[in-house]
């Protein structure tokens, strides 16, 4: 990946907050990431690291009240997407910058059939005739590698499988050539050999485009399988960010240490597992100082009270918001 | 395992056992017009202080399997003993006593325990329906013992499920389970639900469980990284048969059956410095309906080695043997 490409989507101190009656919660606190053309970045965190939410700022699928976008900026090409009007970003949205979901058959309307739902982008958005559109609508579903896309196209969602709803899916996202494609756990609900095709399609489908691609996972396999760089998450906070490589061989953050020594793997058969004590805190009650210190195996008193600062470890831009952030990037993993 | 263990009687076996799910079409005059035929011939055991590992894709009809397995639901044909005993053939006290060996871990912390109960009632509640199992005077200090057991604080007893993390909870549910003493214990998809931080802890759990309390576990997973790193053996579902069964090195050193490797290259491995070339084999199209299942061999219509006899043949039924049966008609012969 060239490093001096200028940045597609830069996302810098996102804060998002959801008020409540019963007290305000601060999903996401201080995020930054930056995606490249062609890039793959992955956002990995465990339920309730703001990920998700995260994603939905920068796609603008946040309802004001309860959740306010307190501070930061995410710039598609310069233009910052969070000072946008509801409608101008509701134009980005789908043409610039699309979003595939986890469920396929929740996020497409299941009284319309697929092809008239992929044709509806190019009626509505480029002003094609009926006909032209839906022709439009059968390249891509070839594109996505839909077997029989013409007759299919008449199906309805419930008549696909999970693997052809997700493609269908990634067909809706791609529709327009947008130039950033946000995939948030796009293979969670699948089954093992079926995510295997779907990443493949992605992967190739970004070769194709050289769309940027923000992968939200919770899956340490999927983030290795696919992604370039990696930014982990925990309790709405950034606390690593490096390239893939960099990141599995020599975290510089104990929480992706644990994570990785907790994942039982196919490549080390019998290797104990060393898991992390406690379990992610509720975005409700982040504990203060480093969030990750209750848990964390190397923690101090200085831990408790003072937060780490996000510093860079390498020249190759590997960063770790941890006070003993060199000394745990110096252990390789093994 | 022990020469002894190898000797005695399985704690649970399943001979050719089937279970077929009519399909109905009509409403007024239902008219029977198939059959989804979840479980379709399948034979296991397992020992004594052995756990065997069950691992399929979503619709190969291994919770069918699992409840068959405990006994919760009738097989359309074929048998199932615990113990040497005939689940079915036994009267209700009887079929209650047997039940005591075998428990079961459910794959949703959050909907497996009742929110209104608190933890301590739930790891009691076995008591109520078997009262023999600990006089009354000692179910207090037994359930502190188990919440000790599953690592969870015995001063807790008071709260409720939903003061608990998704983890404590499967830990609730494993100490329910483990309250009677099982021989056996069968668990559906026991991390799934569960953050990958805290899939870990119980997964020690479980394996520290099985070794010291010589405990029998039937795992049933999705996941082929959690049932290696569980289980002394492991047998491959697809489609309502079993494909492949032998130890976990044999399967996972040397998978003969196209399936079970298939699997094991689609699983990402967390490494990007083993990444799997993009030309790599892949499994095309998804999970036949087990309603209309392919003739000969149930794998064929994925299968890249697939040859005419496997359109035409079944598959031999796979007995549950030591010496690594596969149901392919041409197996793998080393790892490519």
């Amino acid at each position: 990946m060239s490093q001096a490409a200028p940045p597609l989507l830069e996302v810098e101190d996102l804060c998002v907050e959801f008020r409540t009656t019963r007290g305000t919660i601060r999903a996401v606190n201080g995020l930054s990431y930056s995606l490249r053309e062609g890039e793959t970045l992955a956002l990995l965190g465990e339920s309730g690291s703001g990920k998700s939410v995260a994603a939905q700022a920068v796609m603008g699928l946040l309802d004001t009240p309860p959740a306010h976008i307190t501070r930061g900026t995410a710039r598609l090409r310069g233009d910052d997407l969070l000072a946008l009007s509801p409608e101008r970003h509701r134009a980005v949205r789908g043409t610039r910058l699309s979003m595939i979901f986890q469920d396929a058959l929740t996020a497409l309307n299941p009284v319309l059939s697929v092809g008239d739902q992929l044709a509806e982008m190019y009626t509505v958005h480029r002003g094609l005739g009926r006909k032209a559109a839906l022709a439009r609508a059968v390249a891509l579903m070839d594109r996505v590698r839909i077997p029989a896309a013409a007759r299919r196209a008449h199906d309805y969602p419930h008549q696909f499988s999970g693997g052809m709803r997700q493609r269908v899916m990634i067909a809706m996202a791609l529709a327009l050539d947008p130039e950033v494609v946000i995939a948030d756990e796009p293979t969670t609900a699948l089954d093992v050999t079926v995510q295997a095709q779907i990443m493949r399609l992605l992967r190739q489908l970004q070769a194709e485009t050289r769309m940027g691609l923000l992968l939200i996972t919770h899956d340490l396999g999927v983030v290795a399988e696919t992604a370039d760089r990696v930014t982990v998450m925990y309790a709405g906070r950034t606390v690593e960010s490096a390239n893939a490589e960099d990141l599995y061989a020599r975290p510089g953050h104990p929480y992706t240490r644990g994570l990785l020594d907790s994942v039982p793997r196919l490549d080390r058969l019998g290797k104990p597992l060393v898991p992390i004590t406690g379990s992610p805190p509720p975005p409700s009650s982040v504990p203060t100082g480093c969030a990750f210190h209750p848990r964390c195996p190397r923690a101090e008193p200085r831990c408790g009270t003072d937060e780490p600062s996000f510093r860079t470890l390498t020249p190759t831009g590997h960063r770790s918001a941890c006070h003993f952030a060199e000394e745990v990037h110096h252990v390789p993993v093994g | 395992m022990s020469p002894s263990a190898e000797t005695a009687p399985p704690l649970l076996r399943a001979t050719a056992l089937t279970r077929h799910f009519p399909v109905t079409e009509g409403v007024l005059l239902k008219r029977r017009t198939g059959a989804v035929r979840a479980v379709d011939g399948i034979d296991l055991t397992v020992r004594r202080a052995e756990t065997l590992g069950i691992v399929g894709e979503s619709g190969c009809g291994k919770s069918t399997l699992a409840s068959l397995l405990m006994a919760l639901d009738r097989p359309t044909s074929g048998t199932v003993t615990i113990d040497g005993q005939n689940p079915f053939a036994l009267s209700g006290p009887e079929l209650r006593a047997l039940r005591r060996r075998v428990q079961m871990v459910l794959q949703d912390p959050y909907t497996s325990l009742d929110p209104r109960m608190t933890a301590g009632q739930i790891v009691g509640e076995p008591f109520a329906i078997h009262p023999g199992a600990v006089p009354r005077a000692d179910r207090g200090r037994r359930v502190a013992e188990l919440l000790e057991t599953v690592g969870l604080d015995p001063t807790h007893r008071d709260r409720y499920p939903h003061q608990f993390s998704g983890g404590q909870r499967q830990r609730l549910g494993i100490a329910r389970a483990l309250a009677l003493e099982p021989r056996l214990l069968l668990c559906d998809e026991p991390v799934s639900a569960l953050d990958v931080s805290v899939q870990a802890q119980v997964l020690n759990l479980l394996d520290d469980l099985r070794r010291e309390l010589r405990l029998a576990c039937v795992l049933i997973s999705h996941d082929l990284a959690v049932v290696q790193h569980l289980c002394d053996r492991i047998a491959v579902m697809y489609l309502g048969k079993i494909v492949e069964t032998g130890t976990r090195e044999q399967i996972c050193a040397t998978p003969r059956h196209p399936y079970t490797r298939a699997l094991f290259a689609a699983a990402p491995v967390p490494d990007p410095r083993r990444r799997a070339p993009d030309d790599a084999l892949l499994l095309e199209g998804d999970l036949p309906s087990p309603a209309a299942p392919p003739s000969g061999c149930r794998f064929r219509t994925r299968c890249p080695y697939a040859r005419p006899q496997c359109l035409t043949e079944p598959t031999l039924r796979l007995r549950d043997g030591t010496d690594h049966p596969t149901a392919c008609h041409f197996p793998l012969e080393s790892t490519g």
